[in-house]
């Protein structure tokens, strides 16, 4: 694989929040996705995973630090020059729930084809690509004439994974993807990015849940209260976790490794990770 | 058989929100009603029989042939009052409606993009107006500005003013946070883009059920008004006027009220309808009317597409309970399958908590 990144994220810090209730959310994460690759990024549930994407998309203000996508800065950009940046569509977002992701008051074709329409292209051309991007993730084009209400979890998922792909990305972040679906669906939906892998879209897959991650990606950032305490392939992430944090979450997992651990075990863990935090 | 099931089934994609709402039983008698209070509205003075100020000395009579609705206590043609009071008490609700929209609704939705200064402003103002004693204050504005149905509307149309603000700035508030509105927003979207694309379409319909409200509570706010002698003044024929006269001659023509009345409640009531009507037309009750329509079924209706939702394929049906690793590269590194009771998450962060 080459050296070159097609997002480099470098120092970023974010701070959430005003006044006496401002915190730091994320702290100092360096990390990069090489082209094609698939990357997934773990933790709990207010370990600042899904900050990290919308600093990356410039929903929020980072506090400091870099993030670059071939190159080009993203931090600190005027508003019309992030809209002209986003028009090109060189990094989309998935969001984790589907039925608040999508306008339920717009047909699936009109929300699939939103993103061609804010470039301008006309209406038969976007009709035609929705057409594409909805066979793309093994959906019926007859679907685009329909509300979400009117869909499962899944197909409205993986509706949401069309519209992201509608723009031909360079990286596509999913932001908890499966979480909000039931185990079929998880499946079909997984099989679907796992199917992404072999065309040249760069994949950075948020989740809490190791488990749905480290099926599909290569390599595996593990993120604990801001700061990223693992970086290395999902194998060795999961087999032989470094971080003491890392070790918890996957010996939380019985079915995940033939060794669970023990209370004893857990105990020690937290104590080795309370005096890593120092 | 339901007014759903024998409207005609609408195209795939020709339901325009006008198209969905006519669907409804409702909307179309509040819309054969207030066509004919639009009628009376417009063409009422022209229609009455006799001059409305015109006093006769056959005063008090009985319904007939000569006036339908028999006279009031001057002798002038209740028919004819009515008639010509019309577009005084139609136009007045229109005018709080239309005054407490533009006051009320624009700056609902603004409070939403002019920033904090903006937001906490109207909002302080909004407070203040609901604080108001409601006939007071009309009565202070028309002392004020002058005793005419502009001034006494104004001042009502003010006093209104927070519904709409209210209902404008929950839905606008609830469109702009929206993560399909930040959707858009990635993908390039300008302001005036998600504004005309997201949110406009959730505004309006509880817009549109305010509205329909307001006009039925506006006309009765003029018949009261009117019937006070506050904003139009006797002789001038008003609904309410009519109805304050006919009261204090209860002895002779006991049931002569029934007239205004009755014509304020139609009129009130078809608003309440109209506005009963939009609310199921639009949003999810909306959708699933014109879903229901779509396949023809009515009420019952089950078959809507033979594809949606798709049955579950065979590999689908057999993960059922747990979750596999699609890739069987990535199995061969990660030896992961997780039935999907256990998530690491959740006991990762209670341990965290500790």
């Amino acid at each position: 694989m080459s050296g070159d990144s097609v997002l480099q994220v470098r120092d970023l810090d974010v701070h959430l929040g005003r006044g006496t209730a401002r915190q730091h959310v994320i702290r100092g994460a360096t990390f990069r996705l090489r082209p094609g690759e698939a990357v997934g990024l773990i933790g709990e549930t207010g370990s600042g995973k899904s900050t990290i994407a919308r600093a990356i998309l410039g929903l929020v203000r980072p506090s400091g630090g870099s993030v670059q996508v071939d190159g080009h800065e993203l931090v600190r950009r005027s508003a019309g020059a992030w809209r002209r940046l986003r028009r090109e569509g060189a990094v989309q977002y998935v969001f984790q729930d589907p039925l608040r992701s999508l306008d339920p008051d717009h047909r699936v074709g009109d929300s699939v084809g939103e993103p061609l329409r804010i470039r301008g292209v006309a209406g038969p051309e976007v009709r035609e690509r929705v057409a594409e991007e909805l066979r793309r993730v093994n959906l019926d084009p007859a679907l685009a004439d329909r509300f979400p209400s009117e869909l499962s979890g899944g197909q409205r998922q993986r509706i949401a994974i069309a519209r992201a792909l509608i723009t031909k990305p360079r990286v596509l972040i999913l932001d908890e993807p499966v979480s909000a679906l039931d185990s079929a669906n998880r499946v079909a939906v997984l099989r679907l990015l796992e199917s992404l892998r072999a065309s040249d879209v760069t994949l950075l897959f948020i989740s809490h849940d190791l488990g749905s991650v480290a099926g599909v990606t290569d390599r595996t950032l593990v993120l604990h209260q801001g700061r990223i305490v693992e970086d290395g392939p999902t194998s060795r992430v999961v087999n032989a976790p470094a971080h003491p944090y890392t070790r918890l979450l996957i010996g939380s997992a019985p079915t995940l490794r033939s060794g669970a651990i023990d209370a004893d075990e857990r105990a020690l863990l937290r104590a080795e990770l309370a005096a890593s935090e120092g | 058989m339901t007014a759903t099931a024998s409207a005609p089934p609408v195209s795939a994609r020709g339901a325009s929100p006008l198209a969905t709402i006519v669907r409804l039983r409702s909307a179309r008698i509040a819309g054969v009603i207030l066509l004919g209070v639009l009628v009376l509205a417009t063409l009422g003075p022209t229609l009455a029989p006799y001059d409305p100020l015109q006093n006769t000395s056959d005063i008090l009579a009985a319904p007939s042939a000569a006036h339908w609705l028999g006279t009031d206590y001057l002798g002038r043609d209740v028919l004819s009052r009515l008639l010509a009071g019309s577009p005084v008490s139609v136009l007045g609700a229109v005018q709080v409606t239309v005054i407490a929209l533009v006051v009320g609704a624009l700056p609902g939705i603004l409070s939403v993009y002019l920033g904090r200064v903006f937001e906490w402003l109207t909002l302080r103002v909004v407070d203040t107006l609901i604080a108001l004693p409601f006939l007071v204050f009309a009565v202070a504005m028309t002392a004020l500005l002058g005793n005419g149905i502009t001034q006494a509307m104004l001042a009502v149309g003010l006093l209104v003013s927070p519904i709409f603000y209210r209902v404008a700035r929950a839905a606008a508030l609830e469109a702009v946070g929206a993560q399909y509105a930040e959707a858009a927003q990635l993908a390039g979207a300008s302001t005036w883009w998600i504004v005309r694309r997201h949110v406009i379409a959730k505004v309006l319909p509880p817009i549109g059920v305010a509205l329909a409200n307001t006009m039925g509570a506006g006309l009765v706010v003029v018949a009261s008004l009117t019937f006070l002698g506050i904003g139009v003044q006797p002789p001038a024929p008003t609904w309410g006027g009519v109805l304050a006269s006919d009261l204090g001659y209860l002895g002779y023509r006991p049931y002569a009220p029934l007239f205004p009345t009755v014509l304020i409640m139609l009129t009130v009531w078809a608003f309440n309808l109209l506005a009963d009507a939009i609310r199921d037309a639009s949003g999810a009750s909306g959708r699933a009317l014109l879903h229901r329509a779509r396949g023809g079924l009515g009420r019952t209706g089950t078959a809507v597409a033979p594809s949606v939702p798709s049955p579950p394929t065979p590999s689908e049906r057999d993960a059922e309970g747990a979750v596999c690793v699609p890739s069987e590269s990535a199995a061969s590194e990660a030896p992961v399958s997780v039935a999907s009771a256990s998530d690491p998450s959740d006991t990762a962060s209670e341990r965290g908590t500790r």
